[in-house]
């Protein structure tokens, strides 16, 4: 719980990778292509960021968010 | 062998550096060793380990720097000013930054909003040499000097706006609208004098708030905020 946050930021990294690799096999194997797909990218850095946030305002609070 | 300090007291241990036998007043226990009374490590020596360093050190005073000069610098060439202010990947910002709105105005893809990139590069130079300005000050001040901007305040913690993570999801929902052909972008930005209009309703509500609560600190950054998320 107390590690929440650094759970969120270790996971950041893999998970945006995970995000592009899924985005060029979409553009191999099916009909989208990356130059459709790409602000994915975008709305996955939003989503970490927020949750990031909400995650480091939990211990303090000492809710679990 | 008897203690080196106290001749009629057998040694109980050895100190770690020096090898002098020590009885058991005169041993310190640190590090999970035994040292005598003169080579115990200093209780600051064991920290370090514990508290990385993280924060940069305090910064010092600097009598030097010239608030003006970073203003000209800034204003006149694009990303110069935070260089001068040994911001280095903050001027490569601006100048990116720059070099973006100018290559979208001219290379003819605004499609009918030329007047508002064309406002966006006179704000942003505005901005470059003002945020130079703004940092030098408080760089000859020796107050710390923010990586991001000295002039919107985005490390305010807690239940704070995330305008950040809004504005990414936000554009990216736009774009990934335009580039799947579900709503074009030029449909979405025709629209885009409602911002000017919205942030001088903002920037209003702001005053007048800000008038009647006496909280006028904290009204500055909310509306430059707020400049930077209708921007986008």
């Amino acid at each position: 719980m107390i590690n929440s946050n650094e759970l969120v930021r270790a996971v950041r990294g893999p998970i945006i990778l995970i995000t592009i690799g899924t985005l060029f096999a979409l553009d191999h194997f099916t009909p989208w292509g990356f130059q459709q797909t790409w602000p994915v990218i975008l709305i996955v850095v939003g989503l970490l960021t927020l949750v990031s946030r909400s995650t480091r305002s939990g211990p303090t609070t000492g809710g679990v968010a | 062998m008897n203690c080196l300090n106290h001749p009629e007291i057998p040694a109980a241990a050895f100190c770690r550096t020096c090898g002098k036998p020590l009885c058991d007043a005169c041993k310190r226990a640190a590090q999970g060793s035994v040292y005598c009374e003169e080579h115990v490590p200093a209780q600051t020596a064991t920290a370090p380990p514990r508290v990385a360093p993280v924060f940069t050190p305090p910064p010092v005073a600097d009598p030097s720097v010239s608030p003006g000069l970073a203003f000209a610098l800034g204003l006149l060439i694009p990303g110069v000013g935070a260089i001068y202010n040994g911001q280095y990947a903050k001027g490569l910002v601006h100048a990116i930054i720059f070099g973006l709105l100018v290559s979208i105005l001219s290379s003819g893809s605004a499609h009918g909003m030329e007047p508002l990139f064309g406002f966006l590069i006179a704000a942003w130079v505005f901005y470059m040499g003002v945020e130079a300005y703004h940092t030098a000050q408080k760089r000859r001040g020796g107050e710390p000097v923010d990586e991001f901007s000295s002039l919107i305040n985005l490390h305010t913690r807690g239940s704070r706006f995330p305008a950040g993570a809004v504005v990414l999801i936000g554009l990216g929902v736009l774009l990934l609208l335009n580039t799947t052909d579900i709503i074009p972008l030029e449909r979405v930005l025709r629209y885009w004098p409602v911002l000017l209009i919205l942030l001088g309703v903002y920037m209003l509500y702001v005053r007048l708030t800000g008038l009647s609560e006496q909280s006028g600190g904290a009204a500055p950054g909310n509306v430059s905020k707020e400049v930077q998320h209708d921007q986008q």
